[in-house]
């Protein structure tokens, strides 16, 4: 078993692959700043993984930096289209719906944080979950919206709140 | 202490307690067994609590905009560049990573510009994309070829010859547009596609018909997924846009409404009675009021705002 502590082996990782993963991430992004950015994140997560969490011994240390950097790429990419999604939104608003500029920062943190969850969810499950939840929509018209029976309507919405219980009580974000 | 999943049979019966008892309709006796499941076991309990706080937060956020920005469209393609990618990285030896195996692939977020946005950037090939109001795309270069996937709005697009002579393709539900090298303006109606040529040759392909059409600079097409139009000449000030300009001459007020309406946010309603004026000119498009107001100095018209969204453009009464 290793005998170096986590954070001299986190160091030892940086040191042997910082560049190349910093490479690896702007031929993906297309731009230094992004690849920069989340090559540090990548290592600052690997720092905060508990024990159990760490892998004991890397074979391909590269490969298991690759999977944390594309988690991190693909939340980026999420992260970046509910935001323009959500500005395109306000831009289309009443003028009295308009929320204020302190109450709109809170709106987008929570729509982060639920966004991350209902992500991980197929398309049909989080429109049957949205629509019934948001909208108030009967158990009937999801099914004539989404072409299927209202039984499933119903397992759908079940299969939802169960998903989102796992992954809010899931580590996140692990690769 | 880290927290731990919250087993799956476990999270199903909790979910199907909570989804019983939102019913207004719930029995006592549904109740008081929810209760007793609950506390049977802490992670019962556990498991409950993380359904009543995602529930809480889901209404912490007005309706009118956590659905469509929660129920936002996920593009098709990302989601199979992702799986591809994935796997290639789950599996397989060392060699999978070397830059030469892996697709590639460098794909960029949804691109959209909010209602009245414009927005000018260049693509890693070195051509030129500029974007207009209310428009929704995703760029999906490979090695083989480069992809523009426009689902919404209006482009002008530069597109460079690339030294890898790849095509350039602007894919939409009607058909593609294929150049190597064009300056072309491609905008997207719901039932069809308008394509105008400012510089360079470009190939309409129709998405339902084996027929091509060829347009050269300074003429203009629309394509449907049966086929295309005639080729006409390319209208006046169609790129005017990119210069932040609305351009006309002898546009029946109606229509002009309609293109000015791109640009701002909310409602502009037009009298049908002065709809058949014309307007001719060239106004700046940073500041739409501006534009509103000239038009009640040059034509008979009233502008009235019953809000900041809502502006009536009536007959003037003198």
């Amino acid at each position: 078993m290793s005998t170096t502590s986590p954070h001299q082996e986190v160091q030892a990782l940086y040191c042997a692959h910082h560049g190349w993963l910093q490479g690896w991430l702007r031929r993906r992004l297309g731009n230094r700043h992004d690849a920069a950015d989340l090559a540090q994140d990548t290592f600052v997560r690997l720092l905060r993984l508990d024990q159990e969490q760490r892998p004991q011994e890397l074979t391909r240390p590269r490969a298991y930096l690759a999977a944390i950097a594309n988690r991190l790429m693909l939340n980026l990419y999420r992260r970046r289209s509910l935001e323009s999604a959500y500005l395109e939104i306000l831009a289309q608003l009443p003028e009295t719906q308009v929320p204020s500029p302190e109450y709109g920062l809170q709106i987008l943190e929570v729509l982060h944080e639920l966004d991350a969850i209902l992500a991980r969810l197929e398309p049909k499950v989080r429109q049957a979950f949205l629509m019934a939840q948001l909208m108030g929509s009967s158990q009937q018209d999801i099914a004539r919206h989404l072409d299927v029976s209202v039984r499933t309507v119903q397992r759908y919405i079940t299969t939802a709140y169960a998903e989102c219980i796992v992954l809010a009580s899931s580590t996140p974000e692990m690769p | 202490m880290s927290a731990s999943p919250i087993p799956r049979e476990i999270a199903l019966q909790a979910a199907e307690w909570f989804v019983h008892l939102q019913d207004p309709q719930a029995s006592a006796e549904a109740k008081a067994k929810c209760m007793a499941w609950r506390a049977s076991h802490p992670q019962h309990e556990r498991a409950w609590q993380f359904a009543l706080h995602f529930q809480q937060q889901l209404h912490h956020v007005p309706a009118e905009i956590a659905l469509p920005a929660l129920d936002r469209p996920r593009s098709p393609d990302r989601r199979r560049l992702v799986k591809v990618l994935s796997i290639l990285l789950m599996s397989g030896t060392g060699g999978l990573l070397a830059q030469q195996n892996l697709p590639w692939q460098s794909w960029k977020a949804e691109q959209r510009t909010a209602t009245g946005e414009q927005r000018r950037q260049r693509l890693s090939d070195g051509s030129l994309l500029h974007m207009n109001t209310g428009t929704a795309l995703d760029i999906a270069f490979s090695r083989q070829q480069r992809v523009l996937h426009l689902h919404q709005g209006e482009i002008m697009l530069e597109a460079h010859d690339d030294p890898l002579q790849r095509p350039f393709l602007v894919q939409t539900t009607a058909g593609r547009v294929l150049t190597l090298g064009a300056q072309v303006l491609v905008r997207r109606f719901d039932q069809q596609t308008r394509v105008g040529v400012q510089q360079g040759t470009v190939v309409l392909g129709p998405d339902a018909s084996p027929e091509s059409l060829r347009l050269s600079a300074g003429q203009q097409a629309s394509m449907q997924a049966q086929g295309a139009s005639s080729v006409t000449s390319l209208a006046y000030g169609a790129g005017a846009w990119v210069h932040g300009e609305l351009q006309v001459e002898r546009q029946a007020l109606a229509d002009f409404i309609a293109e000015l309406g791109r640009y701002r946010s909310g409602i502009l309603r037009c009298d049908p009675a002065i709809a058949q004026l014309e307007i001719s000119g060239t106004f700046q498009l940073d500041d739409t009021d501006r534009i509103l107001q000239a038009l009640a100095h040059t034509l008979p018209v009233h502008v009235s705002y019953r809000t900041r969204y809502w502006v009536n453009i009536d007959a003037r009464h003198s």
